[in-house]
């Protein structure tokens, strides 16, 4: 299959010279195009580091490397400044997690579309001529939930709710209408109500335009919603790669069925949550073996040793030494 | 509309700052060693003399009744008469040949100081940890450490006495020739400036710095923005509100700045002249001078606030 991203083996390091663990280790992750690829995990495992990194966004001094990492028919790590500039927005853009801190606070909203629409009127007829992306961003902001887009256009962020802007943030980036969405948390600060209407404006977004997701969630039911294909990650790496429907019915690493466990129980709403015991490693104190062998129950001699991800059958993979005895699981 | 009401509100408080101000000046005048008097006409003048000099003065009328006086003076413009500097000139007069020379002097040390700083601070900001971070840091610290008299004195000596490039000593009017203000006017202007620009320089690239670990400018770089519009228009522009506020500040020190400079580069201006008329105990100009001095800061800094109320939507809306 032909990916849209294809990325192998990504490293990310802030602080390589004092030999603690590198903050995002051996991540692979593919998307295909118009596929929803959700990447879970509790926070602190290296999700929103993984995202920025791929769109070359990350402070100077961190380090990134990887074996290889393909966009279309590109290699992201060998494009110039110039290049990937050209590239973010129009074709990678993301939505970030926190909103009020997204926008520019001397400038109101519609300065933000003004200026975003400008990245990508020339392939957008419908964003040509004066005052086009006026029309173009009540339209979107309409989509996200918001009826009264001319008077919030008109706003200050510091005039607009944490949930205003998140939508906001939402129909910014869709009006770049980029290939592919990175989209960080993108509606942790919304009521349900609203996060189902978001959820649903991407899934017609993926039918209509073909755009693909990399999807950043803490939320197991939202994923399942949403995504084709699920990546779960532990302590900056990949434990567990699969679709969608194979992770959340059949998880075969013991990391994702703990999470796993304590979704449902939070779901059939049991008085006491069966959450995990121990606590996510620093990158300072990083077990040189499997990352989650110090809370697992599961735990063997072996699991010392340092952990390959096994392909199991296809894009099924897991980073567990109890994928090899089939069975055991 | 709001900003509006911000103004007038702020102009208002101006007025009255004025008048608490102008009362501190007066009474504290009065409180100076010395008589008028006497040094108006000397120390072996007949009692009928130095009576009649008081009356004429109205040195005689209570305190209070003086206060009122002087102060119906300035508001109808007539700041009463110099006693000793100048006997019987009014002191407006004095004020009006020298007002322009100090304004002129100010305005250039303020905008050598702002370009100076802008240009320093911006490219320290830039290229934080380099080499021009730590010529630009260390150039902020030393102006920041020199007085600005001993500056002018060194300005003099390599600029004026050694290459010749500028007079030492005098200055051209702007009214007479602004190409001859702004060549005499350079070494006094650049000695006020040098101090007050290490200040800004160091204000505006820690905002600068500050503001390029600010979330909004990766979000601005994932839109795809350029590095120079989102310099411009996010980190430079959000970082010019605290750079405006500083400037304000400072521009008190800057009055007391072109008090000194005037002296040492002998230009017949607002400070030369307060400093002459307290060598003379002329206490009515010096009381104008104060005055002057007072309304200037209570101006600028009005004149700042509404800046910046212009540029951060925060404060009006």
């Amino acid at each position: 299959m032909d990916y849209l991203l294809d990325v192998r083996n990504l490293e990310v390091d802030f602080a390589p010279e004092t030999r603690s663990a590198p903050v995002v280790d051996g991540v692979d992750l593919r998307v295909g195009q118009g596929e929803v690829v959700g990447v879970i995990g509790e926070s602190g495992s290296g999700k929103t580091v993984t995202c920025m990194a791929l769109l070359r966004l990350l402070p100077q001094h961190a380090q990134v490397r990887a074996d290889c990492a393909r966009f279309r028919d590109m290699e992201l790590i060998e494009l110039g400044e110039n290049e990937f500039d050209a590239l973010r927005g129009r074709d990678l853009a993301m939505i970030f997690q926190d909103p009020v801190g997204s926008f520019n606070p001397v400038k109101t909203v519609g300065w933000h579309f003004r200026h975003v629409a400008r990245r990508v009127t020339s392939k957008r007829p419908d964003l040509q001529g004066r005052g086009a992306w006026k029309a173009s961003a009540v339209e979107l902001l309409r989509k996200v939930g918001i009826p009264h887009g001319q008077q919030i256009i008109a706003s200050y962020p510091h005039e607009l709710s944490g949930g205003m802007l998140q939508r906001a943030l939402i129909a910014l980036v869709l009006q770049l209408r980029p290939a592919l969405i990175v989209a960080d948390e993108p509606t942790t600060n919304l009521d349900n109500i609203v996060e189902f209407q978001i959820i649903e404006l991407f899934r017609l977004l993926r039918t209509e335009t073909d755009a693909s997701f990399l999807f950043i969630t803490h939320d197991i039911s939202l994923a399942a919603r949403l995504c084709d294909r699920i990546v779960v990650m532990y302590a900056g790496q990949i434990v567990e790669d699969g679709s969608t429907r194979d992770v959340l019915d059949a998880p075969r690493h013991p990391y994702t069925q703990g999470l796993l466990r304590t979704a449902t129980e939070l779901e059939g709403k049991v008085d006491r949550l069966a959450e995990i015991p121990g606590e996510l490693p620093t990158i300072t104190n990083m077990p040189s073996g499997c990352r989650f062998a110090p809370r697992c129950p599961q735990r063997q001699a072996v699991c010392d040793q340092y952990q390959p991800m096994r392909t199991i059958a296809g894009e099924r993979a897991v980073r567990c030494v109890l994928a090899d005895s089939k069975g055991a699981l | 509309m709001k900003i509006l009401q911000y103004i007038l509100l702020r102009v208002s408080g101006v007025l009255l700052t004025t008048l608490v101000g102008a009362a501190v000046v007066f009474f504290a005048m009065q409180a100076m060693p010395g008589d008028p008097a006497l040094s108006a006409l000397g120390e072996h003048a007949s009692p009928e003399a130095i009576a009649r000099f008081r009356a004429e003065h109205h040195l005689d009328a209570p305190l209070a009744q003086q206060f009122l006086h002087w102060l119906w003076g300035i508001m109808s413009a007539d700041l009463g008469q110099s006693m000793t500097l100048a006997s019987d000139v009014p002191i407006s007069h004095l004020l009006v040949a020298r007002i322009p020379n100090t304004v002129f002097i100010g305005i250039y040390a303020i905008l050598l100081a702002l370009m100076l700083a802008m240009t320093m601070g911006t490219i320290a900001a830039i290229k934080h940890g380099k080499a021009p971070d730590t010529i630009a840091t260390s150039f902020a610290v030393l102006g920041v450490s020199m007085p600005d008299f001993w500056l002018g004195f060194v300005l003099i000596l390599v600029f004026a006495l050694t290459l010749g490039l500028f007079p030492a000593y005098g200055f051209e009017s702007p009214l007479v020739s602004f190409a001859g203000a702004l060549h005499s006017g350079f070494l006094p202007a650049l000695a006020v400036a040098a101090p007050m620009a290490a200040v800004f320089a160091r204000t505006l690239r820690s905002a600068l710095l500050e503001n390029m670990r600010k979330d909004y400018v990766t979000v601005a770089r994932s839109f795809g923005f350029s590095r120079s519009f989102v310099f411009w228009n996010y980190i430079f522009r959000n970082s010019i509100i605290a750079f405006v506020v500083i400037v304000g500040l400072q521009v008190r020190y800057l009055l007391g700045g072109v008090v000194v400079i005037e002296r040492v580069f002998g230009i017949p201006g607002i400070g030369s002249l307060m400093v002459d008329a307290a060598f003379a105990r002329d206490y009515a100009v010096v009381q104008a001078c104060a005055i002057v001095f007072l309304v200037t800061v209570l101006v600028v800094n009005l004149v700042v606030d509404i800046v910046c109320a212009l540029l951060d939507p925060k404060r009006t809306r």
